[in-house]
């Protein structure tokens, strides 16, 4: 029974391992923090492996959202923002990653809980009531959060030309994924 | 490029493509973090255990001397603080707790101007509970800070800070309505009362008021008076006696029109109390006014055009200018007094009208003069007068 429930944790954390630290990085935007989270989440997840062992995903999600709001609340007295970020400017040979920090910057932008619902609806592809449920939230707050966190991305005008168009409003109205 | 949903998804994608490669030892690593976890838990447990066994004898030895027994067991306070008991009782999280001392420490660096002044080197608990049937949050403690010992007691409506909000925000605001003053001295009859009031309410009437009071954990009851709102068929006031937990008391005083006062603290047959005292934080004035909940929201008929709104208790300015004159003043308030609504400016003003208080909504025309480019709005009210107030053209 023990060994059954080692190898099932195992392979969950071979299979999914690397997904939940993508997920922890969109959270965190540190990839450090982001394994730190993903292995908060396992390390509480496993003594609980036998009676989760059915979804251990959603479970452990929710435990990283939960964890990381719990983070959030307790390092951001020590947040000093900046006016000026320290990168200069980057030849062509790293568009990529310039492009990367504009995105990133853009998402740090955003309050936490507007972030926590666009990672979850469009990374993470769940449907509102998902998302409403693992937040602890209403469907309706979900979608005012998600509209929220769409408008302020459109206002980005560093976003605009990596493609997040400002007369996305409509066709986002119409998309209902 | 497709919708914006689609735009959002490859953002996110572009961002973790450059995920570093798993750790080799993922699993491994957090079956040994399980465990170590487990002998640190096991650890903690046994030290609990040898505490609470010393903690009895000593318990027990003081009792035998004569002395005092500990007020809360395995509570040791500081010289400067109240040798009071901890009445955190698990319904608030720890986190919700700790963004009210984020909160008073950005309260307090407003007033100190430093931050590093507000820093706290200790804080000691005496209440982080939900009262008023779990719809508020009641907060008092003891800070030990470079800018002096402090006693900080404060509210706030529980689903503003129960659902993972921050204490404050950037941006300054906070939902926490707190009272900082100096530590007090533990003297007999010493009382700390928040006056706060639920966010439900009875069929046609307003949320009632409630009070949080914390006295020496040797005070067994209390009572307490608060006049009532003076409509027909209401009572003139509330007067109850309340048993209290350790010395902690919260009670709903109803609907109330004035000062809620305590009339005794009683230990044993004994009351120690020298005289009534208002309910509210020593030396913090404000506190001791009730809080009233807002009336009914306002059916804004008649408008032409947006209203601007305003809503509170006691006297509030509203400057409209530059702005449309004011033609039209919606009023719903409740107390024992009427409200008055003026209209001018800074220099001079204009009674646009007396109105009420009966928990009616009320509609004014002003015709009167007022200045060109906008208009000021006074409202004349007692602190104990709950009001929403529209006003536009």
């Amino acid at each position: 029974m023990v060994d059954d429930v080692r190898v099932g944790f195992d392979e969950f954390v071979a299979a999914r391992g690397q997904a939940m630290q993508r997920f922890g990085y969109l959270l965190t935007a540190d990839w450090a923090l982001a394994e730190d989270l993903t292995q908060t989440a396992l390390a509480r997840a496993f003594p609980r492996w036998s009676r989760i062992h059915a979804d251990p995903e959603t479970y452990c999600r929710k435990i990283m959202v939960n964890t990381w709001s719990s983070w959030w609340r307790r390092r951001w007295r020590g947040e000093i923002p900046t006016a000026a970020l320290p990168d200069g400017p980057a030849s062509d040979l790293y568009a990529e990653a310039d492009r990367r920090h504009v995105v990133r910057a853009a998402l740090a932008d955003l309050p936490e809980r507007q972030r926590l619902v666009l990672v979850l609806r469009y990374h993470e592809d769940l449907s509102e009531g998902q998302v409403a449920n693992l937040l602890g939230i209403s469907v309706g707050t979900v979608k005012s959060q998600s509209a929220k966190a769409l408008a302020k991305l459109r206002s980005n005008g560093a976003l605009t030309e990596y493609g997040m168009s400002r007369d996305g409003a409509a066709q986002d109205r119409g998309e209902r994924v | 490029m497709g919708t914006t949903g689609n735009d959002v998804r490859r953002m996110l994608d572009l961002l973790t493509v450059d995920q570093p490669a798993a750790p080799p030892d993922r699993a491994a690593s957090v079956r040994r973090r399980v465990q170590r976890r487990r002998r640190n838990m096991a650890a903690a447990a046994l030290a609990v255990a040898v505490g609470l066994t010393a903690v009895g004898v000593g318990v027990a030895r003081s009792g035998a001397l004569g002395g005092s027994p500990p007020t809360s067991p395995g509570r040791a306070v500081p010289r400067w603080a109240l040798p009071w008991p901890d009445h955190r009782n698990g319904s608030v999280p720890r986190t919700v707790l700790d963004g009210a001392v984020l909160a008073w420490r950005h309260q307090s660096e407003l007033t100190t101007g430093s931050w590093a002044m507000t820093a706290p080197r200790r804080v000691i608990w005496y209440v982080g509970q939900t009262a008023a049937h779990g719809q508020v949050v009641a907060v008092i403690f003891e800070v030990a800070a470079p800018a002096g010992h402090r006693l900080v007691a404060g509210w706030t409506t529980a689903s503003e800070v129960m659902n993972g909000q921050p204490g404050w925000r950037k941006s300054g605001i906070s939902p926490w309505v707190l009272y900082d003053v100096p530590a007090p001295r533990n003297v007999p009859g010493l009382l700390i009362g928040l006056n706060t009031h639920g966010t439900t309410a009875r069929p046609g009437q307003n949320p009632d008021a409630w009070i949080v009071a914390l006295a020496a954990p040797d005070v067994g009851s209390m009572s307490f008076r608060a006049p009532g709102v003076p409509l027909p068929n209401k009572v003139a006031a509330v007067i109850g006696i309340g048993t209290t937990s350790r010395g902690l008391l919260t009670g709903d005083v109803g609907q109330i029109g004035g000062l809620v006062e305590i009339d005794t603290l009683s230990v044993g047959h004994r009351n120690v109390l020298p005289s009534p005292v208002t309910v509210g934080v020593p030396g913090a004035p404000a506190s001791m006014t009730p809080q009233l909940a807002l009336p009914a929201p306002l059916r804004l008929v008649g408008f032409r055009g947006e209203a601007g709104e305003l809503d509170g208790q006691g006297n509030v300015v509203a400057d409209n200018r530059p702005g449309r004159p004011i033609r039209v003043i919606v009023v719903r308030c409740y107390g024992p007094a009427p409200l008055r609504i003026l209209i001018g400016n800074l220099a001079r003003t204009h009674l646009a009208g007396i109105v009420t208080c009966d928990n009616v909504q009320h509609v004014l025309r002003y015709y009167g003069p007022q200045p060109r480019h906008g208009s000021v709005l006074f409202v004349r009210a007692s602190d104990l007068i709950s009001y929403r107030v529209a006003y536009g053209i």
